[in-house]
Order: C-alpha cells, then structure tokens, then sequence
C-alpha cells in the first residue's frame, strides 16, 4: 500500500520511487512480486503515466524491479542479491588500493567515514 | 408459467430501481453486506458504502428487467421437449441460463462504468497486481471453469448423438441451448472479470480500497452463477441418450435408473465442493484473506461492526494497510 499526497513539496515521482523503494528494502515487497502496470498505477493515483513510467525506469537502473516483457514488472531486488553486490563491491575496492599501494586501515577507516556520511 | 416468471423478474426489478430502500433499509443492508465480507463501515466511509451498494442494488433491478426481456423470446423458442413444461428437460432451463447470464453481465458492466468522485487528499494503491483469483478463491474458480466446460462439451457430445440419432433432438434441445449458455457465460465471466479487476481503483484511504475490493468481489461472484448452474444441467443433459435408450417416445427404466444416479452423484459433488469451499473460509472473504491478511486476521476474531467516531475499528485497513 503506498499513498501519494499531491500537496505534499516532494513531487509525486520522488514519493512513488521513496515509497517503492522503501517497501522494496524493507521486504514488504519480496522479490517476484509483480508491480501494477504503469497505466493502472497511474489512474490509481491520479499521476500522469509518465511520471510512473519514469520511476520504474530509474528503479530498474538500480537494480531493484526489473521489467519481463509481457510478464510485467517485477521485484528484482532480494536482501541476498544485495549482498552479493556489497561483497562484489567490497572485493572491486579492496583490489583498487592493493593496486593504489594503500594502507588497508586507512582504507577501512575512509570506507568507514564515507558510509556515515552517506 | 413462463409469462408469469418474466413478469415477476421484470416487477422485481423496476421495484429495485423506482423504489429504492429507505435511509434505515440502506444502513441495514450495508451492515448486513459488511458482515458477510468481514469489514468494518468506518464513519467517514458510512454514506459512500451505502450509495454503493444502493447503486450496486438498482444496477440489478436493471439486470432483472433486461434478463427478463432477453430470456422470455429464449425461453418461447426453445422447444419443451418431451414433457412440456417440466422442469428438468423444459425450456425453462436455458432461459434461466440466459436470465442469470443477463443480471451478472449487467451488475459486472455496471461495476465498470461506476463513477469515483474526485479524491482531493492523499491517494491510495496498493503496489502489487491484483488477478481475478485474488478476488474469486482459486477453488471457486476452477469449479466454474470445468463445470462450464465440460457442460460445453457435455452439449456437443449431445450434439453429435442428436446428429446420428435424430430423433433424440425433442429431448436433447434444452441441454443443447444449456450448454452453448454455459460456454457464453464462460467466455463473459472471463472477459467482463478480467476488465473488472484490470479498473481503477482511485482511492482516499486504505479502507475505501478495501471496501472497493468487496464491491468487486461481489460483481464477480455473480458473473460465476450463469456458468456453473448451465455447465451443470448442461452436464446432465449428456445422460439424455442412457434416460431414453436411443428412443425418442420416453425413458428405459435403466435409464431412469442411471439419470437419478447421476443426478444424486451432481449434487454430493456439489456438497462437497461447498464443504471444501467453507473449510478454507467463506468465499466471501478470500479477497480479505489475500489482499487484506492483517484484516482478516482481525476480522476473525471480532465480528465487523459499524464503528463511530469515538471506538476503535476492527476489521478496518489503515494508512499502511494494517489493521487499524
């Protein structure tokens, strides 16, 4: 269940792909649970099938919804699919500061603050 | 006889349409609707509910007067066969078909066609499909789909043994027409069923989605009466050629014997789907416990209730679609 407040400052695409997102990660949506369509999601909420359209666009670029054809949109994203990517992430990193010659402390220590900061 | 019917089924329905319930009617019939779908009426929902199924009310008056002004030329050129005006191989039976098929179309198109006044606040949606056995429990469903086709096929076979044996075809004539009845609610309850779960549901809380879900679940449990009833007689009418032996003038007494049988056979069947059906839970509220778990979780322990302003609500979805 989502809701989209049309007098909220936040515009409509940045609630629905906040919102979808949001219960994406928190699991409320498990991976292969198919999403409405764009037009049924849109007259749903009384926003233009473009906007709709536009988030599931930039949600399938990070990875979270992936679109099967005639099979609809469905949830690609799963706590184990993240994990992977963090570990694949993690070992791309590791390999740049052998390659850079750095301290792996430091390293740990960057990695560290730049996550809080995120 | 037939005459009579139509008129009754046609004063029936202008009685709905011209003469709508009182103020007190409508909140009984609301509350008593509330109660067979396990959801609670919150306040602010109260008269939108009642003008629904006020509407939802009229829209089958409408059905009933068109079913009956469709069924009666039905029912006028099928002929009676063998026993005139008998129930179970009169041509009442397509025409009854056709009269349910009529209502349920009507009801499903008038679901469609509803109008949502415009919602100014927050909108609701739920961010999963919905599929027509989120609303019809998957039993239900495939009960209808065989009965329906086999009750098409059962009329076929009648066919082609009226085809070699024509002298059957007094006798097999309202099977046929039941079977072609059934194949054609088979085909709207799918076509008028998918439009109907593929609508809008433009929503202003949790609750009115909820309450549109059982408006909708409504609709189409009525579009399943026409197939499953025409598929069953339809079905029946298969036994035709063992009840008359390859005669046209009257049934063989192992005949007779085997049409009962079979006809008691239809019936335990029936029992027991129902009694399948009901040990998963009414049919009624499949649609709470698939798209509404937490309410239906609530709505089984406590009875739905018309609720005010100062109780809490059981059975009611809240902003994230919990039990509130």
């Amino acid at each position: 269940m989502l809701g989209i407040d049309p007098k909220s400052p936040v515009p409509p695409f940045e609630q629905l792909r906040q919102r979808l997102m949001q219960q994406i990660t928190s699991g409320e949506l498990t991976a292969g649970s198919r999403l409405p369509t764009v037009r049924r999601l849109a007259e749903d909420l009384g926003i233009a099938p473009n906007t709709v359209a536009r988030c599931y666009r930039e949600l399938e670029a990070s990875g979270a919804i992936e679109t099967r054809g005639r099979n609809g949109t469905v949830v690609a994203w799963s706590a184990d699919s993240a994990d992977r990517e963090i570990e694949q992430a993690a070992r791309g990193f590791a390999d740049r500061v052998r390659a850079l010659g750095g301290d792996p402390t430091r390293a740990l220590e960057l990695a560290r603050a730049a996550l809080a900061g995120a | 006889m037939i005459w009579f019917l139509a008129a009754l089924a046609a004063a029936a329905g202008l009685a709905l349409i011209f003469f709508p319930a009182s103020a007190r009617g409508r909140a009984r019939g609301a509350d008593r609707f509330a109660r067979i779908v396990g959801l609670a009426i919150p306040p602010q929902l109260t008269g939108a509910v009642e003008a629904s199924l006020a509407r939802r009310s009229r829209v089958i008056g409408v059905g009933l007067v068109v079913g009956a002004v469709v069924a009666l030329p039905v029912a006028l050129l099928t002929p009676s066969g063998d026993d005139g005006e008998g129930l179970l191989t009169g041509r009442l039976w397509p025409a009854i078909g056709v009269f349910v098929l009529v209502v349920g179309v009507v009801s499903g198109l008038g679901s469609l066609l509803r109008r949502r006044p415009p919602i100014d606040g927050v909108r609701y949606a739920r961010t999963t499909e919905v599929r027509l056995d989120d609303y019809v429990a998957p039993f239900e469903l495939g009960f209808v789909r065989v009965v329906a086709a086999l009750g098409a096929v059962g009329a076929l076979a009648a066919g082609i043994r009226v085809a070699l044996q024509p002298e059957l075809l007094g006798p097999s004539i309202p099977f046929l027409a039941a079977g072609v009845v059934a194949a054609i609610a088979l085909v709207a309850f799918e076509v008028v069923g998918r439009r109907i779960v593929a609508a809008p549901q433009p929503s202003g809380s949790p609750a009115e989605l909820a309450w549109n879900d059982a408006l909708r679940m409504a609709d189409l449990r009525d579009l399943t009466i026409a197939p499953s009833m025409m598929g069953a007689f339809a079905l029946l009418g298969a036994a035709v050629p063992f009840v008359t032996g390859g005669r046209a003038d009257g049934p063989n007494p192992i005949g007779a014997a085997i049409m009962a049988g079979l006809f008691l056979a239809v019936i335990v069947a029936l029992v027991i789907c129902m009694a399948v059906m009901y040990s998963k839970g009414s049919p009624q509220t499949h649609f709470l416990r698939r798209l509404w778990p937490a309410v239906a979780v609530e709505a089984g322990r406590a009875a739905p209730q018309r609720v005010d302003a100062r109780t809490t609500a059981s059975g009611t979805p809240s902003t994230d679609g919990s039990v509130r």
